[in-house]
């Protein structure tokens, strides 16, 4: 008799699944911080083409009930495409072509496994931009952006990964083929919204193989400006100004002082000095307009009267405003930033998110987690996920992945982020997904609602083939909704 | 092997740091991602298959040396990172080479360079009188053509002894070692290097149209501790020196003539050698059409580090899709400055049904003193 891998040999031949723990160690870890000896290994790999390729898999994974976990670039940060339970891991970067560039319509149909550099690569010699733009768009792929819903430098004006897709392409458990959400419309009101369904499902309810995405003009020139405020709420309060005055800002970020220095990589690089800021003001609020010329020079006029009349002065040295730009948006260095920085400590973050008020409040937690774990400072850089202000916050630290003490550490401290953050009205996170970290803690999270949300799954993949381990707790099956009432948070009972 | 032995010690934390990082900004151009499509070919994933050996999880084997000699060597992850991943890799593969584990023909390569001083087997084609006239042993300059010019590229060879008024030159042909250091036998490219450098010792300039043999006389025999007395100049350099000098002219053979310019990875990503090509180009008068990949960024033509010996397939595989790209730019030929990389880009181009000459820059030169009214 055949095995599952035999089956899977059979049709997609030898070239397209290996289970030679040389290929699958590559695939046994994220970014997520973890002790350095630890892994996840697969029992296979699999490298399809197509989504018939994919529904393969999954019809015979079906049969033999063994798990299947969809794989992008590998850069999530909490464990959301560990294979923890063994099974296959589906490698989408083999199905990365760009299928349709649809310019009177103003779209991009795309395989899932195309990264977010190579649609904008498609892009661009057409004066086409697809603006979702996080930091690992040359690694990340289109399909694990959709599934962890990720962030991007650019969200004040365009939004997250739900206001770009319009309809894509999913696999769902035992093979068959699903098309969900509204063709190349912009919007819908038939139907429920599958489409938003599989938005941060971290691939528990189908396997994504292509998607089409709104896209946008490319924008003929962009003005960075760098500005500081004494606090984070001048610091928003000063975007709130710049948003009443009817201007059209295309990124907004607020970071601490720790996190501009950490993204200002290469003015380090280049000067071996760290972008110090005026005393007396502990934020830095960085904005950018795009356009044409004289859009941009009004623009920045205006901002800079909007602002000096917020007490928040400029920040005018070039090479500091060059070195965070290239942190954020280009990625030009001479020495990669994330391998120059992560020498003896990896990065670790709690991806919260509050309400904009509680920004402050949410700050003073992480100086005071910081400091009860011992865990050193990277810093923290707020998204505005949009449209307008709202707040996708990375409170990042150094782990020592060498000490079982400091990893754990870690993760305690994401925990007391993460409940402070549900306390404050806001939530656990904001661009990594639940993964393995917080799934302890969705009941806390979601309360009764959990149980919906478990029978939803169900209803997709009655044997948890897909993605097991993620997102609910262990026991999930034996919670009622009076246990997870009584877990959930305090004032939602 | 005991812990404290293994060449790849020295680059424990490097590994680790690729771990931590995990970026993955090494696939983009990884060429034998691009064909292969497991991450186990691409840097990240090696710097993972490191960390399970180093962690006991996995024994080295011949599957492992297998998976390790499909890599070019090319650099483009190094690239983007603060990490040296050939030598990363060169040091994995040596630990290999050390325990027994080791690719049929690139032991074949190096029983060839051991034995006859050259990777390969078939006899050296006698030079023409005229180029036999310029050679001048007591000559400062030594043409060093290298193996691939010599025995396979032999249009390489004779553009150079056209392109170069008087030389030195070795009697036969002396394997400068490349291909014994990138694929993991650093004792024998030490010996071969030393053979070499007793033979270059008279002179004070070198000159090769070979990249591959450029970089490792450049950067690796320094690495090896092997200091040789001429300083080494690319064709490319040299031609530039001499354009400078008013010693050489070039006609304007190129007029109306889009080309695009294929970087070899050792010349370019390696010795950062990337306008002169380009200024030489332009001095014929072609109009030079970048592809997307080009410069730092380049896409490797998918011949180096003994993948095209050992797996050729892949190889022409890699070349097809560069070929493609140049065929993209619309240009009507795709140049480069290395046999190595003009051979496989064009077994590429012919394997994969890419309409597009590829041609090395030293004939183009030549074309240019030669015979300007031929293009």
């Amino acid at each position: 008799m055949k095995t599952v891998f035999e089956e899977i040999i059979d049709k997609l031949g030898t070239k397209k699944v290996s289970t030679n723990p040389i290929d699958l160690y590559p695939y046994s870890r994220d970014w997520s911080p973890m002790e350095h000896d630890k892994d996840y290994l697969p029992e296979a790999v699999c490298i399809p083409s197509t989504t018939k390729e994919v529904s393969i898999i999954l019809e015979i994974a079906q049969k033999w009930k063994i798990p299947v976990v969809a794989w992008g670039g590998g850069t999530g940060m909490g464990g959301s495409n560990l294979a923890i339970r063994g099974g296959i891991v589906i490698a989408t970067n083999s199905m990365s072509n760009i299928i349709e560039i649809d310019k009177d319509n103003m779209t991009v149909t795309v395989q899932a496994g195309a990264t977010i550099q190579s649609i904008n690569e498609a892009l661009e010699p057409l004066g086409l931009w697809f603006p979702h733009d996080p930091e690992s768009k040359p690694t990340s792929t289109i399909g694990a952006a959709l599934m962890c819903d990720s962030n991007g430098t650019f969200g004040i004006k365009y939004g997250s990964m739900v206001n770009y897709v319009l309809n894509a392409t999913v696999v769902i458990p035992g093979g068959e083929v699903i098309r969900v959400g509204q063709r190349k419309a912009a919007t819908t009101s038939s139907g429920y919204k599958l489409l938003w369904l599989m938005i941060s499902s971290e691939g528990t309810l189908g396997v994504m193989t292509e998607l089409t995405l709104r896209i946008f003009p490319l924008p003929k020139k962009r003005e960075i400006m760098l500005w500081v405020a004494p606090s984070i709420n001048d610091a928003t309060k000063a975007l709130y100004a710049i948003q009443a005055s009817g201007l059209c800002i295309e990124s907004a970020h607020i970071n601490d002082k720790h996190r501009l220095n950490y993204y200002t990589h290469t003015y380090r690089e280049k000067t071996g000095k760290t972008a110090d800021i005026p005393k007396g003001y502990n934020t830095l609020l960085a904005l950018s307009v795009a356009g044409d010329d004289d859009v941009l020079e009004f623009s920045k006029r205006k901002i800079s009267t909007v602002l000096c009349s917020n007490n928040c002065i400029p920040l005018e040295n070039e090479d500091i405003v060059k070195g965070w730009w290239d942190s954020k948006h280009t990625l030009s260095w001479e020495k990669n930033k994330w391998s120059s920085s992560q020498k003896k400590e990896k990065f670790g973050s709690a991806d919260v998110s509050v309400p904009v008020g509680r920004l402050q409040d949410m700050y003073d937690a992480f100086i005071k987690y910081t400091k009860a774990y011992d865990l050193p400072k990277v810093g923290t850089a707020i998204y505005n996920i949009g449209p307008h202000i709202s707040p996708s916050i990375s409170f990042a630290v150094f782990v020592d992945d060498h000490d079982k003490e400091k990893v754990a550490n870690f993760f305690k401290y994401v925990e007391d982020m993460s409940k402070t953050a549900v306390l404050l009205g806001g939530t656990m996170s904001s661009y990594i997904g639940d993964g393995t970290r917080l799934r302890h803690l969705t009941p806390f999270e979601h309360g009764k609602s959990l149980k919906m949300m478990w029978k939803i799954k169900k209803l997709f993949d009655p044997d948890n083939i897909l993605n097991p381990g993620k997102i609910f707790p262990e026991n999930i099956e034996e919670l009622s909704y009076e246990d997870l009432e009584k877990k959930g948070r305090h004032d939602e009972r | 092997m005991m812990k404290g032995s293994r060449h790849i010690d020295e680059f424990i934390d490097d590994v680790y740091t690729c771990v931590r990082s995990r970026c993955g900004f090494c696939f983009k151009t990884c060429p034998v991602f691009l064909v292969k499509g497991f991450e186990t070919y691409t840097s990240r994933g090696k710097s993972m298959i490191i960390k399970a050996y180093l962690e006991g999880k996995i024994q080295l084997s011949q599957d492992l040396a297998d998976r390790f000699a499909h890599c070019t060597g090319c650099g483009f992850c190094t690239s983007n990172c603060d990490v040296d991943r050939p030598e990363i890799f060169n040091a994995f593969r040596r630990d290999l080479v050390d325990a027994g584990f080791t690719i049929k023909r690139h032991n074949e390569l190096c029983d060839a360079i051991k034995n006859h001083n050259t990777p390969y087997t078939e006899d050296e084609l006698p030079l023409p009188q005229k180029y036999k006239n310029k050679i001048n042993t007591s000559s400062s300059l030594i043409y060093y053509a290298g193996c691939t010019s010599r025995l396979r590229e032999r249009d390489i060879l004779y553009a150079m002894m056209e392109i170069l008024d008087e030389f030195a030159f070795l009697e036969e042909p002396i394997c400068c070692g490349s291909v014994l250091y990138r694929t993991g036998n650093k004792t024998a490219a030490i010996e071969q290097a030393l053979k070499l450098a007793d033979f270059l010792k008279p002179y004070i300039y070198l000159v090769t149209a070979c990249a591959g043999c450029y970089i490792n006389l450049k950067n690796i025999y320094p690495l090896l501790g092997i200091n040789i007395n001429p300083t080494v100049y690319h064709s490319t350099q040299y031609v530039s020196k001499l354009l400078e000098e008013g010693s050489l002219h070039l006609a304007k053979i190129g007029t109306g003539i889009k080309v695009t310019y294929h970087d070899p990875c050792h010349l370019g990503r390696h010795g950062k050698i990337y306008d002169e090509p380009r200024d030489i180009l332009k001095k014929m008068g072609f109009t030079i059409v970048e592809m997307p990949h080009n410069r730092e960024k380049s896409l490797c033509c998918g011949g180096g580090g003994g993948l095209k010996s050992a797996f050729d397939e892949t190889a022409t595989k890699i070349a097809g899709i560069r070929a493609t790209e140049a065929y993209n730019t619309k240009a009507s030929l795709l140049v480069t400055t290395c046999p190595f990389c003009e051979r496989n880009l064009a077994d590429g181009a012919k394997i994969n049904n890419v309409p597009i000459t590829v041609v090395d820059l030293t004939k183009l030169v030549a074309q240019a003193i030669l015979n300007p009214m031929k293009l």
